[in-house]
């Protein structure tokens, strides 16, 4: 298995082994022998604003920027290759979630670990400097099943369907009647949550229609109001946010979009916003789905892997710095079947067999 | 359609005092910047040292010019234009 990245890596965050400006051709990067013999099926990584995280049969690996201790370094010092978190050795963690300069680890039992800033409480305490890693908890005290981070809040869900928010309440507050919730994503300042009755909510800033609400006349949406759906589209099976759009993923492997189109995230046929979730009509089989700040990547099931929206750092891996609305095909660039991918703010990440 | 990123407002941003910059995260990876001295000669623009993108800054010009007066006791300070 290869790990390849590419997009933004001025901090090093492409793991490649150098800092530069940006990588615009998905490249191989220097990942160490151990990773390289882990990298496996279950394996995920995700991005924050200038560093990248990747799980693998438990174990945790880092590269990127460290200046508020992000990737948990010993030194807060910086890498451009990646390296194993030590300090998570025997936490088997299972997912990620990187925000703007903060991470957060799932661990396989349900606790939740997190790292780097926590000047807007984002990592549930209220020191705003934190040392290495800390331990997270629910209101509920029930072991966590899944995590999101935005720019500078996050969520989780517990077992019981309760959402747990972190971070700066000036957009998204912390609430206590929402329930049922399976899945939360967490946008630049807004979150939405998908709940067993395949209901999707939103609330915090709507003021480019990242709220699914058909409009943008209401800029700060403070509860959370449902998204439009038609059951049939089928039943939701993911939710992913970047900045100010958002993507789901169906059952019948489809995918839609709603938010900020200004540089095409959207992946429709035009640069035009659009307010409520609607079809991206040529993906099809589609079975993994991420967003980076300004840009969206869709796998399917052949192996394709599909990028759109803000190139303006390569971010879409199609060997240009051209904006994209429609997805385009970049799986030539790649020398075998990808099993995974990921984006970070401005970056991209594919696992490649 | 707007020529500004997005617009964001001065409480958003992080203030590094010994630089006197104002920061706000770009999604490039990078950070707005806007500097003490430009808010006080009432410039709205943050700009991005890395990418294209700018936000307006949302802020009360009129505080700002207080705020000035009341740093102006620092010897080092540099004058600002418009007082």
């Amino acid at each position: 298995m290869q790990l390849f990245t590419w997009g933004t890596n001025s901090h090093g965050q492409l793991g490649q082994g150098f800092e530069s400006e940006l990588l615009s051709v998905p490249t191989a990067a220097h990942i160490p022998e151990e990773l390289q013999q882990s990298i496996a099926y279950n394996c995920q990584i995700a991005g924050g604003g200038n560093h990248s995280i990747v799980t693998s049969n438990g174990r945790v690996w880092a590269a990127g920027l460290d200046n508020s201790g992000q990737i948990c370094s010993t030194e807060k010092k910086s890498a451009s290759v990646f390296s194993e978190i030590h300090a998570l050795a025997g936490c088997n963690v299972t997912s990620v979630a990187c925000g703007w300069d903060f991470t957060l680890f799932l661990a396989s039992n349900g606790n939740l670990y997190g790292c780097g800033s926590n000047t807007f409480h984002q990592l549930g305490i209220t020191n705003k400097v934190v040392n290495g890693l800390i331990n997270l908890h629910s209101l509920d005290h029930e072991p966590f099943v899944q995590v999101s981070a935005g720019l500078r809040h996050a969520a989780a869900v517990t077992n019981t369907g309760c959402l747990q928010i972190w971070g700066i309440e000036k957009y998204v507050k912390q609430l206590t009647d929402v329930s049922g919730v399976v899945k939360a994503s967490c946008g630049q300042r807004h979150i939405v949550a998908l709940t067993t009755k395949n209901k999707l909510l939103a609330w915090g800033g709507n003021n480019h229609g990242q709220c699914g609400q058909n409009s943008t006349t209401t800029k700060h949406i403070k509860e959370p109001l449902s998204i439009e759906w038609d059951e049939s589209n089928g039943r939701i099976e993911n939710v992913v946010s970047g900045w100010t759009h958002s993507l789901v993923l169906t059952d019948r492997q489809q995918v839609y979009s709603w938010g900020r189109n200004t540089y095409g995230q959207l992946g429709r046929a035009s640069y035009d916003n659009s307010f409520l979730p609607k079809r991206i009509p040529e993906l099809e089989g589609i079975t993994l789905i991420a967003a980076g700040s300004e840009h969206s990547m869709a796998l399917d099931k052949f192996g394709q892997l599909w990028t759109w929206g803000w190139n303006e750092h390569g971010s879409l891996g199609n060997g240009n710095t051209e904006n994209q609305f429609r997805p385009v095909n970049i799986s030539h660039y790649f020398p075998g079947r990808i099993q995974s991918i990921g984006t970070g703010a401005g970056h991209s990440f594919a696992i490649v067999e | 359609m707007s020529v500004y990123h997005d617009e964001v407002e001065i409480e958003d941003f992080e203030y590094d005092s010994d630089s006197e910059i104002y920061f706000y995260p770009c999604p490039c990876g990078d950070r707005f910047e806007i500097t003490k001295e430009q808010l006080e000669n009432g410039e709205e623009e943050a700009t991005c040292p890395s990418c294209s993108l700018i936000v307006k800054v949302i802020y009360n010009k009129e505080e700002f010019m207080q705020s000035e007066e009341i740093t102006y006791s620092s010897p080092n300070k540099k004058e600002s234009l418009t007082t």
